[in-house]
């Protein structure tokens, strides 16, 4: 469950990143809505999950908040920074350039476009 | 990035609630059990999976806790809290190590200073790290002579490396006049700008004035804090004096601070006139001063001399076979012998503090055999091997420190009567003080023999034998006794 690679550490964070800034969410929701938008394919458990939203807190590229969650819990939220908002754009720039790259490698140019 | 900056250094200092991250987690596997129970499963089944897919909270804690900048700070502090608590319960023994360190590091920090101010300080003189000496180099060798005042003015003139560039010869002067017996000193011929080039002020009356260099100028000296206090009891008046400097009329006009020697040890100056002797390109006499202007290297104004230098060996025969020689006061005055016996003393000292070290480590290493229960405790606890490695050199560290620190104010000691004993016979410009780069060495001495010394010993007693001392600390076998543990020696009879 730790993150091995630092491939797979980058792409987490990018994850997370693109999810919170469509909005604020707490943690569970984070997970849920990576799993649902990647059609289960990706399933982050707490154990990454949680490392990384500290580290990307600690980095201020996200802000925490108390909030209370959808049923009444009290849940603590994260939202998108400026710069956190900067870091995603930049990261998904590189994250564009390395695909089509790595794509362009494995002769499947067509198929990661599409 | 200054708010990444500012984030991190908010963190760095406020650290979050430890019950932030159980509130969140918490909150997170309330969230998966709702989920399941929604999908269909009774409540104690999908607080079952929940839980199995949740995993270990401490790791994921541990791991957010890691996160934070910094965080390997509180943990290096509790090592040195824990080998300040080591060396204190062995007090002793702790000592001895101590003792020898500091012997070790004490003897090669006052060896290092005295090595710094005889071969690499600067001359402490304003620009003194700039300050450089230029005389002839007789091309087939490595001999040097001084300059001819002909070579001189050309050099000086065509130069573009030196910020100043002057030239003074040297010889005993006999200051005479009437009502005080004859005396001699150590006599400087100058041009006139020697003493703005090291930006000198007399602190009575004035230095020299350009004009004082003409040949038709009114003929006058500058004297030294000491001739000034000897032989004029400090007085006042004695700008305007008429003396006789080798019989020759001179007027004092000025006094020059105290420790004033420049170049090398000069009480009186005069300045140099171009007389018809002097005007000959054979008559070597002169020897060279230069400041570098900022920026420019030793390397650079040699390769600039030495065109001039060829150029002049090309025009007259007097040069031919003559290049240059720049080299600061160290290299031109401390060279060759002195250099070799400075260097090998360093050496010396050195392997005193490998012996030492040496020593140390093996009093460590047979320290380390009565600590293999408390390694392996900790590593059946958790600890991992670079943990505990750490742990015993931050451990060897704080006895080099400790002992260095000591050992610098035996150094200090031994450097200031070094100091007080040469007094007499060194140059005036070697000063036999610490600096930063002193320090420097010092401080990597005492992490370095820490590491010399403990290396060995961490790697030795952070690797036990798990089961068989484990099993042994329940048994107690004899061996355990030799440690002086208490419950190793009161159950030994049990074998």
């Amino acid at each position: 469950m730790p993150t091995s690679t630092d491939l797979l550490q980058g792409t987490l964070d990018l994850l997370i990143l693109q999810t919170l800034s469509l909005e604020p969410m707490h943690g569970w929701g984070v997970a849920q809505r990576i799993q649902q938008v990647s059609k289960d394919a990706l399933q982050v458990g707490q154990g990454s999950l949680y490392p990384a939203l500290y580290r990307l807190e600690y980095k201020g590229w996200i802000k925490s908040e108390w909030g209370s969650s959808e049923n009444n819990r009290r849940a603590k939220f994260y939202r998108l920074t400026a710069s956190g908002r900067k870091q995603l754009q930049s990261e998904l720039e590189t994250w564009d350039r390395l695909s089509a790259a790595i794509g362009l490698v494995l002769g499947r140019a067509t198929e990661v476009s599409r | 990035m200054m708010t990444e900056f500012l984030t991190r250094l908010r963190f760095f200092f406020f650290r979050k609630r430890r019950n932030e991250v159980d509130d969140e987690l918490q909150f997170h596997l309330e969230q998966s059990i709702a989920a399941r129970i929604a999908a269909g499963l009774s409540a104690a089944e999908a607080r079952r999976q929940a839980l199995i897919e949740f995993g270990g909270v401490e790791a994921a804690r541990e791991q957010c806790e890691e996160q934070r900048p910094g965080w390997w700070i509180g943990s290096v502090v509790q090592d040195v809290r824990y080998g300040l608590r080591g060396i204190l319960a062995h007090r002793w023994f702790s000592a001895a190590i101590i003792i020898t360190l500091a012997l070790g590091i004490g003897l090669n920090t006052m060896v290092f200073t005295l090595v710094n101010a005889v071969l690499f300080k600067p001359v402490p003189v304003p620009g003194g790290e700039r300050l450089v000496s230029i005389e002839s180099r007789v091309a087939a060798g490595d001999r040097t002579l001084p300059l001819s005042w002909p070579d001189f003015q050309d050099y000086r003139a065509q130069q573009k490396s030196f910020e100043s560039f002057e030239a003074t010869t040297d010889q005993p002067g006999i200051l005479s006049e009437s009502g005080i017996a004859p005396q001699q000193y150590h006599l400087e011929h100058a041009t006139t700008g020697i003493f703005s080039m090291v930006q000198a002020k007399a602190v009575l009356g004035r230095g020299f004035l350009p004009a004082d260099g003409t040949p038709s100028a009114a003929p006058v000296v500058v004297i030294s804090y000491n001739v000034w206090q000897e032989r004029y009891g400090g007085q006042a008046g004695v700008i305007g004096r008429q003396v006789h400097v080798n019989e020759q009329p001179a007027m004092i006009v000025g006094v020059m601070p105290k420790g004033f020697k420049f170049p090398t040890g000069a009480d009186l100056w005069e300045p140099l006139l171009a007389t018809p002797q002097l005007a000959k390109r054979d008559n070597r006499s002169l020897r060279g001063y230069g400041i570098l202007k900022p920026g420019a290297t030793m390397r650079q104004a040699n390769v600039e001399l030495s065109g001039i230098a060829a150029r002049l060996a090309k025009e007259f025969p007097a040069d031919k076979d003559f290049g240059v020689s720049i080299l600061t006061f160290q290299q031109r005055f401390n060279g060759g012998q002195i250099r070799m016996v400075f260097l090998l003393m360093l050496a010396a000292v050195g392997f005193v503090l490998l012996i030492a070290c040496a020593d140390v480590a093996n009093m460590m290493l047979s320290r380390s055999l009565g600590r293999q229960r408390e390694m392996s405790i900790r590593t059946a606890l958790g600890a991992s091997r670079w943990r505990l490695v750490r742990q015993l050199l931050i451990e060897s560290v704080l006895l080099s420190t400790m002992g260095g620190i000591l050992g610098l104010g035996l150094a200090a000691g031994g450097v200031h009567w070094f100091d007080l004993s040469t007094r007499a016979i060194r140059p005036y410009w070697i000063l036999f003080t610490m600096n930063f780069p002193v320090f420097g060495y010092f401080a990597a001495l005492c992490v370095l023999s820490g590491l010399v010394f403990g290396v060995a010993p961490a790697l030795r007693s952070s690797r036990p034998d798990l089961m068989g001392v484990l099993k042994e600390g329940a048994h107690s076998i004899s061996r355990q006794a030799a440690d002086g543990s208490p419950a190793g020696s009161s159950s030994h009879s049990s074998r």
